[in-house]
Formats: structure tokens, sequence, C-alpha cells
């Protein structure tokens, strides 16, 4: 197609009269360099490079890749997620107690849950005692707001 | 579409955040008991899990009690409870001069057994003391029906 023929294409191009064939065709020819030239190229170039985005919705590549990847990982991590359920005991094995004294291991159930009911208590103690620090310290501030 | 692989996707990430919390929320106090702090001089630690604590309604119980040779582990043990600390459901912490000397930490339940994590701990120069317990019962009822058993007193 000569000069002369591309112009008449763009022309009609600009007068909607183009079919799709010839439309593409178009664009065949200003994807060439040696129609860079032709007076009219470079605005149809443009015109037809506009239309082109905004005749078909923008498709980011980037983003849809890393959402593939990303469900991927997501699907990854809810098979570890139910393996891990699977492989991990519902609940503990029945009835075991131990003890640690200074790193000696005794296995004395009785011994076991005094040591631990003796820890509550002086927690329980611990806990009390600082209650008590707290409404002394109120007590006090409401007196000597008071006085 | 894309709404609905978005939507999807953020309902695995937070399925997955969920698991990774649960697992997670209190790994740092539960590896003081692994830690070679539990077998220490002036250390003296349980581990109880079973039939014997269906009585209060917890399924397994850790503690550690430190005597006062051991007490220069309580900057380990408040580190880890730290840690943790962001993670609890409820939290009540006592400070003295920087240190904790009363903190109860309640975890919301493990994905694994469904469980809540209960954490007690106090410390004195003289002593200290570390719990940890779990229970299928919510906090409000942890109070209720297990600690009235296990204490005379009120945690």
């Amino acid at each position: 197609m000569n000069e002369q023929q591309i112009t008449k294409l763009i022309e009609r191009y600009f007068a909607a009269e183009t079919t799709l064939e010839e439309e593409k065709e178009l664009r065949r020819l200003l994807a060439d360099p040696s129609t860079a030239h032709i007076p009219m190229a470079d605005e149809a170039r443009a015109v037809i490079g506009w239309a082109r985005m905004n005749a078909t919705p923008r498709r980011r590549i980037l983003p849809m890749a890393f959402l593939k990847i990303m469900s991927a990982a997501a699907m990854l991590g809810i098979a570890t997620g139910v393996g891990l359920n699977l492989m991990l005991p519902a609940d503990r094995p029945e009835g075991t107690a131990v003890v640690y004294i200074a790193g000696q291991e005794i296995h004395d159930e009785q011994l076991a849950m005094t040591t631990a009911l003796q820890a509550f208590a002086d927690v329980a103690q611990a806990k009390e005692r600082l209650d008590s620090d707290i409404s002394k310290i109120f007590n006090n501030l409401n007196n000597s707001t008071l006085q | 579409m894309n709404t609905l692989l978005k939507s999807m996707l953020c309902m695995c990430m937070m399925f997955i955040s969920g698991v990774t919390t649960a697992v997670y929320a209190r790994e740092n106090v539960l590896a003081v008991f692994g830690d070679p702090i539990s077998k220490s001089r002036g250390v003296t630690s349980v581990e109880i899990e079973g039939s014997t604590l269906s009585a209060y309604d917890i399924s397994l119980l850790k503690c550690m009690t430190l005597e006062k040779e051991a007490t220069g582990h309580t900057a380990a043990i408040e580190k880890a409870l730290t840690a943790d600390s962001p993670a609890a459901a409820e939290r009540d912490v006592r400070r003295s001069g920087g240190r904790i000397v009363y903190g109860f930490y309640a975890f919301g339940p493990t994905k694994d057994n469904r469980k809540f994590g209960y954490v007690y701990y106090v410390s004195s120069p003289e002593q200290a003391a570390l719990i940890y317990f779990e229970s299928k019962l919510p906090p409000s009822e942890v109070r209720e029906k297990v600690l009235s058993k296990l204490t005379s007193g009120n945690l």
C-alpha cells in the first residue's frame, strides 16, 4: 500500500468509514517505521492508541499474577492448617503428672497436684496483697482529699 | 470475578492469620517451661495433663515456682510474658519498679484443641511463680468455676 492509499485509509478511519479488517490493516501499517513520514500517521497512531486503551478494560497483568500467587499461597496455608489440625492430637493423653525439682524428674501425681495448688495459693495471696495495697493507696488519697 | 477472587483471598488470609495467631499466641510463655530454667536449682516445675485435672475443668496445667536463689530467672520470664502479652484477649498486669509483680493473661482458644490458655505470674524478691493452664471455659467462667476450686483466694 502506497503513501496515498495509506493517507486515504487514515482519512476513512477518521470518518468512521473503515471496516474492522481495514482498521486492523491500518494498525499494522502504522506500526511499520516506514510509514513514519506520512503526515497523518502520527495523529492516527495517537487516536488509535487512545481508542484501544479505552475500548477494552485495562488489564493489569502484575496484580492478576500477584492475586494468583497469593491465592496459591492461601490454599497452601489452608492445606497446612488442615494438616496441622489432623496431625495434632485433639486432646492430651490421659493422666500424666511430672514434677521437676531442680531438674530431677519425679512421677508423682499427688506431689504434682500439691505443688501446683501451692503455686495457685501463692498467686492468690500475692494478688490479695496487691489489691489491699491499692485499696490503702486509694483510701489515703481519699482521706487527704477530704482533709 | 475479581471481587469474588479478592473476597476469597481476604478470607484465606484471615484464616491463615487466625491459625498463625492461635498457634503462636502463647509460644513464648510455653517455651519457658521447656527452657533450662525449669530444671535449674531452686526451681520446681510441674506438668499435669489428662484425667487428674478433669475435676477442675482443666486439660493441661504447667507451673513453675522459683525460690529466692532462682529469682534471677524472672527477667527471662518477664520477657516471654511481654512478648506474648499483645496476643492476650484479656490481661491484668501490675508492675513495681518496672518489674511485673503480678500478671494475668487470657489467650483465645487454639485451633488444634479449641482451648483457652491462661497465664498467671507473680514475683517478689523472695519467690516467683508462673502458671499456665488450658481450659475449654472462657475467662468469665474460669474465674467462677475453676479458680474457686483451686484457690481459697480470689484470682
